[in-house]
């Protein structure tokens, strides 16, 4: 089988990690493309994949035919206009979440699949964690009945490389916090409850900076339409490094799913920088669950319509924030003829 | 006053009213020794307080007796508030099961009357245990800065529904319970975020929804709620509240508090400290160390309730915040009806 030869728009912090989980891949994908606008940072990263080029443009890739697939990184506001392009030059395409800070906009990356046949699948990372995949498949096995709440706690340190600085203060560019991080809860959510938003409620706030430009913690409210319940806390403002918490109760109609990651707690530290257990390789595990979605040898996870419905309720909650009032989320509409 | 253990008498034998007889039995400063019911009760509720004074060796009496030091108030939520006034206008000491009210209206009577009558006034919270007691020296000695949010789950087994509560009406008839599991739990959350940051509640949002029980589905009750609360000083808080078929604990409930500061975190398990039982059939299980965290609730206020009968010292919780926490319960229903952010009647 021939390795998908791969594009990575954008070389930021995010861009480097999927070149690591190219890497770690080995001949499932080459990564033979950087697109930077920022020249050094494209060669640093272009020189860590063996045979790959940097290009300032991603004209330069969307006209190359040796490029089978984009894997769209860079701020948010540049997903849209590189994603069509891809994938209206027949390539496939994996946008880091969110895709967009509007609909009209994922509207736009969605027709743009629609029209090519080519697959387009957002990358909601935090669906690969080892824990959130076990929950995920304990509830599609039923394990505890149709879910009708999930409370999940998600608390980081403020330290999270490259970030609070440029385009992630930038409301403008990031579609705000609650696009650009509540992303990665509400889709949980969404996914477990099975179910759409009706109404949207948030809450933000400052913990570990007053003077910061956007709340680096917020909660969100969620009343779905089949009745189902979410309540997501949400701080990047952990004063200890490297210091991530998490607890998750998903309660159904037959039992519940609880995980916390009070037991790793003390294994997470200054010392010992590496990701927990609970989510080690989530990226990895995302980067081969596109690929093989890509080969037809899978049906992506994260189909396009839910992709939609969660950034829907995620420029709820934003709005919801900026008014201080409930928001009703855009409803869903049919995307068709989408791998 | 002397120290001979304070002469108590049940108000009603309907609702937790075997829970505290058992904590009463244990604490050598209280002592049983009577059981009452309100002439204009009902049947069932007069053959209730037999049961419970026949279990516990005592008499059902028609009156409170004149030298009664305390009574606890054990009837249907929505007849809290006039049992308890009956007994303070009476002379006697009241500590009533919870809520202490179901409309603020009651609560602020209780209050006055308490101030007026120069009684005791308080009702059943989760404030004195020692897992949140620790929690606020924690806070009070800096460790984690300045309090920014407090993230609250109370989440009771449905599996226990049966044998946990004494009728479901008394939960989810809202003519005995004065509404669903909000009335029921949220005011033990309200309380755990103002003892934790002594901040108060001024704004309130909700979402409900009936989405396990039949009972409480037939009934309009709701089983479950999640709770946006905005504190003063910006403290914002998330509670959880309800009864659901399975709580993420081996008790009969899960309570829970995350408190994030502006230079650390902690967080308050009231099933913990406990010790696993892991079973040959693969069956796991928890036993909590030391008495339960009701009865440890329990003991705590009657510790504080006899300082404060016998030696004037002032209560940890009064009616004074018992009312905050219903005044917050109300803006929370509010809140359901309205669909709005719903302000919370500010007490003085």
């Amino acid at each position: 089988m021939q390795p998908l030869n791969i594009a990575i728009a954008g070389s930021g912090a995010i861009a480097a990690a999927h070149l690591d989980a190219y890497l770690a891949l080995g001949d499932l994908a080459r990564v033979t493309t950087i697109v930077s606008t920022d020249a050094e940072r494209g060669r640093a990263l272009a020189a860590r994949a063996p045979g790959a080029r940097t290009v300032r443009d991603v004209a330069d890739v969307i006209g190359d035919p040796a490029v089978d697939a984009v894997d769209v990184c860079g701020h948010t506001l540049a997903h849209g206009p590189v994603a069509c392009a891809a994938l209206d030059a027949g390539k496939h395409v994996l946008i880091e979440k969110p895709p967009a800070i509007t609909l009209e906009a994922f509207d736009r990356i969605a027709d743009a699949a629609t029209r090519s046949g080519r697959l387009a699948m957002v990358g909601q990372t935090v669906r690969f964690q080892p824990v959130i995949d076990s929950i995920i498949t304990a509830v599609d096995a039923g394990e505890v009945g149709e879910v009708s709440m999930v409370h999940v706690t998600w608390y980081v340190a403020h330290v999270w490389p490259r970030a609070w600085r440029g385009w992630q203060l930038d409301s403008a560019t990031s579609g705000g916090h609650l696009i650009h991080n509540g992303m990665h809860s509400i889709d949980l959510a969404l996914r477990l409850l099975g179910d759409e938003p009706a109404s949207v409620f948030t809450r933000g706030w400052k913990t570990y900076s007053p003077d910061i430009p956007t709340p680096d913690s917020f909660h969100v409210l969620m009343r779905g339409r089949h009745g189902g319940l979410a309540v997501l806390e949400t701080c990047y403002g952990l004063r200890p490094p490297a210091d991530p918490v998490r607890r998750i109760i998903v309660a159904g109609e037959s039992g519940t799913l609880s995980h916390s990651t009070s037991t790793e707690a003390e294994l997470v530290n200054p010392v010992v920088a590496d990701t927990p257990s609970s989510t080690v390789g989530a990226m990895t595990a995302e980067i081969r669950t596109w690929l093989r979605a890509v080969r037809g040898e899978i049906e992506s996870p994260i189909p396009l319509a839910h992709s939609r419905v969660a950034l829907a309720a995620a420029i709820a909650a934003q709005q919801s924030y900026d008014t201080g009032q409930p928001v009703e989320p855009e409803p869903s509409r049919p995307i068709g003829g989408v791998r | 006053m002397s120290d001979a253990p304070l002469r108590t008498v049940i108000f009603s034998g309907v609702r937790h009213a075997q829970n505290y007889a058992d904590v009463v039995a244990a604490h050598p400063d209280v002592e049983l020794v009577a059981v009452h019911e309100a002439d204009d009760a009902p049947d069932w509720a007069h053959a209730d307080a037999r049961a419970i004074a026949d279990r516990n060796g005592v008499p059902v009496v028609d009156a409170i007796p004149d030298d009664a030091d305390l009574v606890i108030v054990c009837s249907e939520p929505t007849r809290h508030a006039a049992c308890a006034l009956t007994a303070m206008r009476a002379g006697h000491h009241v500590l009533i099961d919870k809520p202490a009210a179901t409309t603020l209206s009651d609560a602020l009577a209780l209050r006055q009357t308490s101030r007026e009558r120069r009684v005791v006034c308080t009702s059943v919270n989760r404030t004195l245990l020692s897992s949140t007691r620790r929690a606020r020296a924690t806070i009070d000695a800096g460790h984690i800065g300045f309090t920014r949010s407090v993230d609250v789950e109370f989440l009771s087994d449905g599996a226990q529904f049966a044998t946990a509560v004494e009728r479901p009406e008394l939960v989810i008839d809202a003519a005995l319970s004065g509404g669903g599991e909000i009335m029921n739990f949220m005011g033990y959350c309200i309380d755990a975020v103002r003892v934790l940051t002594g901040c108060e509640p001024v704004e309130m949002f909700g979402y409900s929804a009936t989405a396990f029980s039949e009972l409480h589905r037939e009934a309009g009750a709701e089983d479950v709620a999640v709770v946006s609360a905005l504190f003063t000083h910006g403290v914002v808080a998330t509670i959880t509240v309800g009864r659901i078929p399975a709580a993420p604990s081996a008790g009969p409930g899960a309570s829970t508090i995350r408190v994030v500061g502006s230079h650390g975190h902690l967080f308050v398990d009231d099933s913990k400290p406990a010790v696993s039982v892991h079973r040959a059939n693969r069956e796991y299980d928890e036993i909590h160390a030391g008495p339960s965290s009701e009865f440890e609730a329990v003991t705590e206020m009657l510790n504080d309730v006899t300082a404060a009968v016998r030696h004037g010292r002032p209560l940890r919780y009064t009616i004074d915040d018992a009312a905050i926490a219903i005044a917050a319960i109300e803006a929370t229903y509010t809140s359901l009806e309205t669909g709005r952010p719903t302000p919370v009647e500010q007490l003085d």
